[in-house]
């Protein structure tokens, strides 16, 4: 499947390219015009009358960015995103467009104190090895400001369920690209948007220049379905269909549009859960905080371990994603 | 007690579903000739008059409020909340579903919740499920020295201004904006796309600022001696041209004016950035204890705050 292809690509944000020319290549086939905005922005347009949708998942993931040399040849970074401290050591990297590998070092454990043994440590005391002996070796083959990205690799496992890095947002654009292959009648915009991790600063641009009535976002977002979480905590759960947003800190979503997507949830037989927490943030803030506004609303495949090296998920809940929005957009214009 | 006043603060209008504000405002407004709109994020543009300066009066419709995120066997009712604000300050009262439903508030360990007096999930779900949004509810009084009482004041109170200064407009030579604005507390969410629309030269905000009057009050706002000129807060520095304009008609009227650096947040501060820019600045009313069940406020400061607005037009 694509998802495998789209979620293998490096893309941190600000280094969409590699992610960009794939989904370029495949919508083409399937919208009526493709333009690459100035920020990076594919803004893929299916003509069609009625109300004007903008579809949007964004391309880039977290990851890291290198930020210095050390003089035994190893490499300083930081996150691109928000990756939490705990996340990093012992994971191997490819960084930038060669992608040279890397593993993130960590102290030994016998070196270790008492105190730092308990403690989470933080990026400045983490490097990246990339094998090099000198920092000399090392600068001619890394440059400050190259991207990092996990090595993950996609794959299936479980019971229909996949593993693999990004999926944050790659599942929501694997799930655009899918939406763009059926006919409409309403005016649809898919965009696959740069820079939401670092506060969607993608989505201003290309909402403001389509001006939509609604946006409708799609997510990989925050599942939390642990054995030692509460109920109340479960965010969302795996395998109990798309995840409707009620709230987060960037909008709340239009009630109008949800009601809507959740009646057609419920005509259609397709399982659906809303997303029971109020945190975290998406393009969403983005659209309706440009030009003229809009009333926007949020679809998200919950993925298991966001933001860290790897993610799973479940093919049920990416496919009930597809139709519940091809469904939707079916009811408009 | 002033009926326009007395439905506005009653009326449902959490951020995001101020519906029942905007119709008691639109509804008020048909014995006057203006042009209304609605536009996507729910906000009220009202345009009165004809030339070539544009100015824009803004208020915000929605009050702070609460939303579900998860309901326990046990039928309490977990909520979040909507605006920034102190859970200890709205705690042990009642507080309304939109769809009537009332209970109690109440909180443990920083978790909020409703308890409609119903113990089991699943009877629970048939009246108020996750996304379900409620409002403080109490009654509303003047008391004491011609002082209102009563929850929602912040920004009915702004409402209510306006809308006596668009009823009070007569041969004006300028385009004159009255924004009803939505999801100020969740920082200034509609007023911008409204903004962006309208594009006018200057605005006023009008909004509540919390008097420092009380025990362990922060700062030198009274309650009752006049409204106040914001020089900045958290998101605005008042523009100049704004201040000299509030200034000159204040004098203008023999109206007493106090002023205030705050740490709130305005409708202006999204509202300045938008396009070309926007010369704003915002007249606040003093009100004590803003965000609670009994917010006060003074009807003197209401009326002196029409007065000097009016001086503008």
């Amino acid at each position: 499947m694509l998802l495998e292809a789209l979620s293998n690509a490096s893309g941190v944000s600000g280094y969409e390219g590699e992610v960009r020319n794939i989904i370029k290549e495949e919508v083409k086939k399937y919208v009526d015009e493709v333009i690459v905005n100035r920020m990076g922005n594919i803004i893929a347009h299916k003509k069609g009358n009625g109300p004007k949708i903008i579809i949007d998942a964004h391309m880039d993931e977290v990851g890291f960015i290198i930020t210095g040399y050390n003089e035994d040849g190893t490499l300083r970074f930081h996150s691109l995103g928000g990756i939490n401290n705990k996340i990093p050591p012992a994971k191997v990297v490819f960084i930038g467009k060669n992608r040279i590998t890397g593993v993130i070092g960590i102290k030994p454990i016998h070196l270790q104190n008492k105190k730092e043994k308990e403690k989470c440590m933080s990026y400045s005391e983490y490097c990246i090895d990339i094998g090099a002996n000198s920092k000399e070796e090392t600068k001619r083959l890394v440059k400050l400001g190259d991207n990092v990205v996990f090595n993950t690799m996609f794959s299936e496992f479980g019971k229909g369920l996949i593993k693999g890095k990004a999926f944050d947002d790659r599942i929501g654009c694997a799930i655009l690209i899918e939406v763009l292959k059926e006919n409409f009648n309403c005016d649809i915009y898919g965009t696959f948007n740069v820079q939401e991790e670092v506060g969607e600063r993608g989505a201003y641009t290309s909402s403001f220049a389509i001006n939509p009535d609604i946006g409708i976002v799609i997510e990989g977002t925050v599942c939390a379905d642990m054995p030692n979480i509460p109920d109340y905590k479960k965010a969302t759960e795996i395998g109990k269909g798309p995840a409707i947003s009620i709230m987060d800190e960037s909008s709340l979503f239009s009630s109008q549009v949800s009601r809507e997507i959740i009646k057609i949830a419920k005509e259609k037989n397709i399982p659906y859960q809303l997303r029971k927490s109020i945190a975290g943030g998406n393009d969403g803030g983005a659209i309706h905080m440009s030009g003229k506004g809009a009333k926007v609303a949020t679809i998200s495949v919950p993925c298991r371990y966001i933001h860290s090296s790897v993610s799973v998920a479940s093919l049920e809940d990416y496919k009930n994603t597809c139709n519940l929005i091809i469904e939707y957009l079916k009811t408009l214009g | 007690m002033d009926k326009l006043l007395n439905n506005l603060v009653n009326a449902f209008g959490v951020s995001g579903s101020e519906g029942d504000v905007r119709n008691i405002i639109k509804e008020e407004l048909k014995d006057i000739q203006c042009i209304v709109n609605e536009d996507k994020l729910g906000n009220l543009i009202v345009k009165l008059g004809e030339g070539q300066e544009k100015i824009m009066f803004c208020a915000h419709m929605d009050s702070i409020g609460f939303i579900v995120t998860f309901i326990e066997e046990s039928g309490l009712i977990r909520v979040g909340k909507i605006g920034d604000f102190s859970s200890s300050d709205v705690i042990n009262n009642l507080v309304r579903f939109k769809n009537g439903t009332l209970g109690k508030l109440t909180l443990n360990k920083e978790q909020l919740f409703i308890d409609i007096g119903v113990d089991r999930k699943d009877r629970v779900m048939q009246v108020v499920t996750e996304g379900d949004i409620a409002s403080l509810v109490g009654s509303c009084h003047e008391i004491g020295e011609e002082n209102i009482i009563s929850p929602n004041l912040d920004n009915r109170i702004g409402c209510y201004i306006l809308l006596r200064l668009a009823k009070g407009l007569k041969n004006i030579d300028k385009e004159v904006y009255f924004l009803f604005s939505t999801q100020h507390e969740l920082g200034g969410r509609g007023a911008r796309a409204a903004a962006h629309v309208i594009s006018p030269e200057y605005c006023i905000v009008v909004d509540l600022e919390e008097a420092g009057d009380v025990f362990g009050g922060k700062n030198n706002i009274k309650l009752g001696k006049g409204p106040i000129i914001k020089v900045m807060d958290k998101t605005l520095i008042m523009h100049e041209d704004i201040k000299k304009m509030l200034e000159k008609s204040a004098e203008k009227s023999k109206l007493q004016v106090q002023y205030l650096v705050s740490n709130s947040k305005s409708d202006g501060g999204t509202i300045h950035k938008e396009g070309l820019g926007i010369k704003t600045g915002e007249l606040s009313i003093p009100c004590r204890y803003k965000h609670c069940f009994s917010e006060i406020v003074n009807i003197k400061d209401i009326e002196d705050s029409i007065k000097l607005l009016k001086g503008l037009i």
